[in-house]
């Protein structure tokens, strides 16, 4: 055989096989990820009916019903008016917006610090803040319950701000101290050198040169804060309901409306979803701590 | 003009800069020589003020400025790496240094100053460009640009070319020279790489340990090392060193008493006298005074020819005499093969002495004073 032909036989099954065995395994892991978002919206079309139809049914008659449901009451539910629900997204967003500002604007100043100086008990410290997130929610829920009922901050939204403020801001620390410790010091330095202050070049220089983490950061802290569930449930009971309780409290008024929870999945996933399609490239950064790359 | 008293720095237990004294002159270009981990970084921070000496002085014009914080010592600073912001483009890193609010003129002139700059350093076509999309040449003449930029008192520049190839570094090492002599200004700078410094100081200060060994302009530390180290720091490439035994009237290699060095009777003297007595030396010769041979002649040394180094126009070969390696300058019409029997000749007007504890020169030739030493 020629050897041309040998190697091109070669590279040639090598290369049919590496793209079947690529299908492959994208189409489970999309299976697994994308396909049950494509179900929820489907779903969330779909009249009782249809939900429930066996087998599924990819084509039927759209309907709208069950977003309107979300909003306005129906007749079961005592008739006309709103829902609370515009309510719960808008704390959502108030609690989840603001809590992340909060995170993000002290974790890129304490991040700062933390890289750059030395100071008593950095260690601990640091160690303390991340220790935050390894508590699961349930073992503090009861302590922070109590503290915030007697300080009058339970179903408030500044309590659930000053709640996720805290939960994120060991996060916000560690991952902006990941960005800063792979800028060069001399960064600061070449500053000085040439007549600036720390201060200004930290505005002009540093916070430019880290902006990538900081969009990783804001995006950690803003999904943490919108998805969470257990203190939002447990601290809040109606003025300051976000919207991870909302939904689970709605399988029951009218018995399991699965329209209407697909409907109100699909309305909470779109923000993250949007936030992922910006953010989506410094996201890896922070997850390594902005090892791989800051720019 | 800028003088260093008596500075010492320690990081923790490595001392890095031991009891320094350096002055740099006026309008020099004074570089401080030395290999890798001798301090030459810190010595030049704490120079800038971007650290603080132990003990010692750092004096400007006879005024104590050890505890002046960088921008008030208005010194330009040139870092090894990492002078230019990624997040600015070429021309927004040039006008850097004149926006601070310390140095801040108008931005008409900015820009004036920033083009003539960039017109000096052949990089006008550059200015728009983002400095990560910049060669690794590129951005030294960029970063040379930042430096250059202010009028500053003096420029610091901590290896500026050491990081390029060779083609770059010969075309940077001469744009240096020209800007240094044209502008008149004061730079003080370090290397471990003796070739440019030898081609752009006009004084060289020899740096190990944290010490500064030896003062001078290039040739003469050349022509007179005052120790081994010197020696060793100063030559590409190195000089060479042969084990010796001073005996009752001659010179001869170590465990090889067949190899005898001709010295004339005085030089053995002072030899003697330097050593109180008989006693093992360290002999050293650059490459390019070993007089080689293909014929044996009077005083020749046999050697064996272990392999011939290209270094531009010049050859090298790489010799066995006894056991010590010898690396000699060819002639032009010395083609030796390898394995081959070569004559070497030492001449002893070319020869240095050091003692063989403490690598100090024995100067039995023209001493630092211009005095025979005997």
């Amino acid at each position: 055989m020629n050897n041309n032909t040998y190697y091109e036989s070669i590279i040639e099954r090598k290369s049919r096989l590496s793209v079947i065995t690529r299908i492959i395994i994208l189409g489970l892991f999309l299976s697994f990820t994308v396909f049950p978002l494509f179900w929820l919206f489907l779903s969330s079309l779909k009249d009782r009916l249809d939900i429930f139809a066996f087998p599924p049914r990819f084509l039927f008659n759209p309907t709208v019903e069950n977003y309107r449901g979300l909003f306005v009451k129906t007749f079961l539910e005592g008739g006309a008016g709103q829902t609370d629900f515009a309510l719960c997204l808008a704390n959502s967003f108030i609690t989840a917006g603001l809590g992340t500002f909060f995170a993000v604007v002290l974790g890129v100043m304490a991040g700062y610090a933390c890289s750059r100086f030395h100071f008593f008990g950095k260690n601990d410290y640091l160690f303390f803040t991340l220790s935050t997130r390894m508590l699961p929610p349930v073992a503090v829920i009861i302590p922070i319950y109590i503290m915030f009922s007697r300080l009058g901050l339970q179903d408030t939204r500044v309590g659930m701000i000053l709640l996720y403020t805290m939960a994120n801001l060991g996060l916000a620390i560690w991952i902006m101290k990941g960005f800063y410790d792979s800028i060069p010091t001399q960064y600061e330095e070449a500053g000085l050198v040439d007549g600036y202050t720390r201060w200004q070049i930290f505005w002009k220089i540093i916070i430019p040169s880290v902006r990538g983490g900081i969009a990783a950061t804001m995006g950690f802290c803003f999904i943490f804060a919108w998805n969470e569930f257990t203190f939002a449930s447990i601290v809040t009971t109606r003025y300051a309901k976000t919207l991870p309780p909302r939904i689970a409290a709605a399988l029951g008024a009218a018995g399991l409306d699965w329209g209407q929870v697909a409907a109100a999945g699909f309305i909470l996933i779109i923000p993250v979803l949007v936030l992922f399609i910006f953010i989506r490239n410094y996201l890896l950064m922070g997850m390594t701590f902005g090892v791989l790359g800051r720019r | 003009m800028l003088e260093l008293r008596d500075i010492t720095k320690a990081f923790g237990d490595i001392v890095a800069v031991n009891h320094l004294d350096l002055e740099v002159k006026k309008g020099e270009f004074f570089i401080i020589l030395g290999p890798t981990g001798a301090g030459k970084t810190t010595t030049l921070r704490i120079t800038i003020g971007l650290e603080k000496p132990d003990s010692g002085k750092v004096l400007y014009e006879g005024q104590d400025i050890t505890q002046l914080s960088p921008p008030l010592r208005d010194f330009a600073f040139m870092f090894e790496s990492h002078n230019l912001y990624p997040v600015l483009n070429v021309y927004d890193n040039l006008a850097f240094p004149l926006r601070s609010p310390l140095f801040k003129v108008p931005e008409s002139e900015v820009k004036k100053r920033v083009e003539a700059i960039a017109d000096e350093l052949h990089i006008t076509h550059l200015l728009p460009r983002r400095v990560s999309h910049l060669s690794g040449g590129e951005q030294q003449r960029v970063a040379l640009g930042r430096a250059l930029i202010r009028r500053p008192k003096i420029y610091i520049l901590d290896e500026p070319i050491s990081s390029l190839d060779y083609k770059l570094r010969e075309e940077l090492q001469t744009e240096f020279k020209r800007i240094h002599e044209e502008y008149g200004i004061t730079i003080l700078s370090a290397t471990h790489d003796n070739v440019s410094a030898m081609a752009m100081a006009s004084r060289i200060g020899i740096m190990e340990n944290g010490r500064i060994l030896q003062v001078g302009a290039p040739r003469d530390i050349y022509t007179n090392p005052m120790s081994v180290s010197v020696a060793r720091i100063i030559g590409a490439p190195s000089m060479n060193f042969i084990d010796c035994v001073v005996g009752e009237t001659s010179l001869w290699m170590h465990g090889h008493q067949e190899f005898v060095i001709p010295l004339s009777p005085p030089i053995v003297g002072i030899l003697r006298r330097e050593l109180k007595g008989q006693g093992r030396i360290l002999v050293g010769i650059w490459p390019e005074d070993i007089m080689v041979s293909e014929k044996i002649q009077e005083g020749y040394l046999k050697a064996l020819v272990e392999n011939i180094e290209y270094h531009g126009a010049e050859r090298f070969v790489n010799l066995a005499l006894g056991e010590s390696p010898l690396k000699a300058l060819l002639i032009r019409n010395c083609v030796p093969k390898h394995g081959a029997e070569i004559f070497v000749f030492l001449p002893e007007e070319k020869l240095y002495f050091f003692h063989p504890q403490n690598g100090l020169r024995i100067y039995v030739q023209l001493g630092r004073n211009g005095h025979y030493a005997f």
